[in-house]
């Protein structure tokens, strides 16, 4: 993605704009529907984080997160004076599964919006959901789905990750543009049009940094992706062997 | 430890119970993780794009972008540090995110641990 960064306009600063809903942009009622639906939400990943999820791949979670965070700062250019970002929900549940990555990925907004300003603390919920959930759970599915119908462990896999990223991003978009209508912040119809065409080419980015993430893994720590299938004890067999 | 555990799908599948403290990432692994992490951080802020990203250009696009409202409080906004300017400013703001995240996920993690062991014993 560097290679293709060097295009800045003149007078621009490089480095991350404000990227997240600031409050304003959702009406209180919309709001606070969609923190309760994020909060719900949470609930779920933390109960089924807690009765699938193996302790010791903590870390693993830790240095996902710190992943997302830093890939959510690089804003790269797509067309016409507009940038996009990582999400990472895709990549945060394929590594993680849906719930521990749904917590990643809300602990990644929540550090955002208190110590960032980046995303508003109103519409944090709404935030979680777009930027978050819509992928570790939305997303997840997709994956899971499109992978059992390429079969195999090799491409297939990657090309079904790629497509969830994808379509994670412009969900996202969508879900963003229907909650920006319903609060009468802007014509509905007008902002879906608008946030999907923008986020189908952001997407893209989406894709191919969740694929090349993913590759790594595969190609680095294959045990890592077999971890909520019982791989514990090999992938420390492997650490064990690279220290 | 694995025997001790409330058996759930995905641990039942586990080839032999294990025992000892080592995650399966290994000390070395996520310390390369969290070097990547640092390294994109400060490409990030080397390289990254100004221009408004999917939303805010839609909002400059429909003239809604002044319905957002600034924060009532300010930390270390927009990954800056307040006193140090351009891309070091960036970088470091950058590297404290990656830190916090990172022993704020592994708190998180632990508290939702904990709870299973307090369940199963």
């Amino acid at each position: 993605m560097v290679a293709s960064l060097g295009n800045l306009g003149p007078g621009l600063v490089p480095g991350p704009v404000a990227m997240h809903a600031p409050d304003g942009f959702l009406s209180p009622a919309v709001a606070a529907f969609m923190w309760v639906v994020s909060l719900v939400l949470i609930g779920v990943a933390v109960r089924r984080t807690n009765e699938t999820f193996d302790e010791r791949a903590i870390p693993l979670m830790g240095v996902t997160a710190a992943f997302v965070f830093a890939a959510q700062m690089f804003n790269f250019q797509v067309v016409g004076g507009t940038s996009g970002h990582l999400l990472g929900g895709v990549l945060a549940a394929v590594l993680l599964g849906p719930w521990a990555g749904t917590l990643v990925m809300a602990a990644v907004i929540a550090v955002q919006g208190l110590v960032f300003q980046d995303g508003g603390l109103v519409v944090m919920g709404a935030n979680v959901f777009n930027m978050g959930i819509v992928g570790t759970m939305g997303g997840y599915a997709v994956y899971r789905g499109l992978g059992a119908v390429l079969r195999g462990d090799g491409r297939g896999q990657l090309v079904a990750a790629g497509i969830a990223a994808w379509l994670s991003v412009v969900g996202g978009a969508a879900a963003m543009a229907v909650q920006l209508g319903i609060s009468g912040t802007t014509d509905l119809a007008v902002a879906l049009a608008a946030m999907v065409g923008i986020h189908v080419l952001i997407g893209i980015g989406e894709a191919l940094v969740t694929t090349a993430a993913i590759a790594f893994v595969r190609a680095a720590r294959p045990d890592l992706l077999n971890l909520r299938h019982g791989g514990v004890a090999a992938a420390r067999a492997t650490a064990a062997r690279a220290a | 430890m694995d025997a001790n555990r409330a058996p759930t799908p995905d641990v039942t599948h586990s080839p032999a119970p294990t025992t000892g403290r080592r995650g399966p990432l290994g000390r070395w692994w996520w310390i390369a993780g969290l070097a990547v992490a640092v390294v994109v951080a400060v490409l990030a802020a080397s390289f990254a794009s100004g221009d408004p990203d999917g939303l805010d250009s839609v909002a400059i696009q429909q003239g809604f972008e002044k319905a957002g409202t600034e924060p009532g409080f300010r930390v270390l906004p927009d990954y800056t540090i307040p006193g140090l300017d351009g891309t070091a400013s960036t970088i470091v703001a950058g590297v404290v995110g990656i830190a916090l995240v990172f022993a704020f996920v592994l708190v998180l993690g632990r508290l939702v641990a904990r709870r299973r062991k307090e369940r199963a014993a």
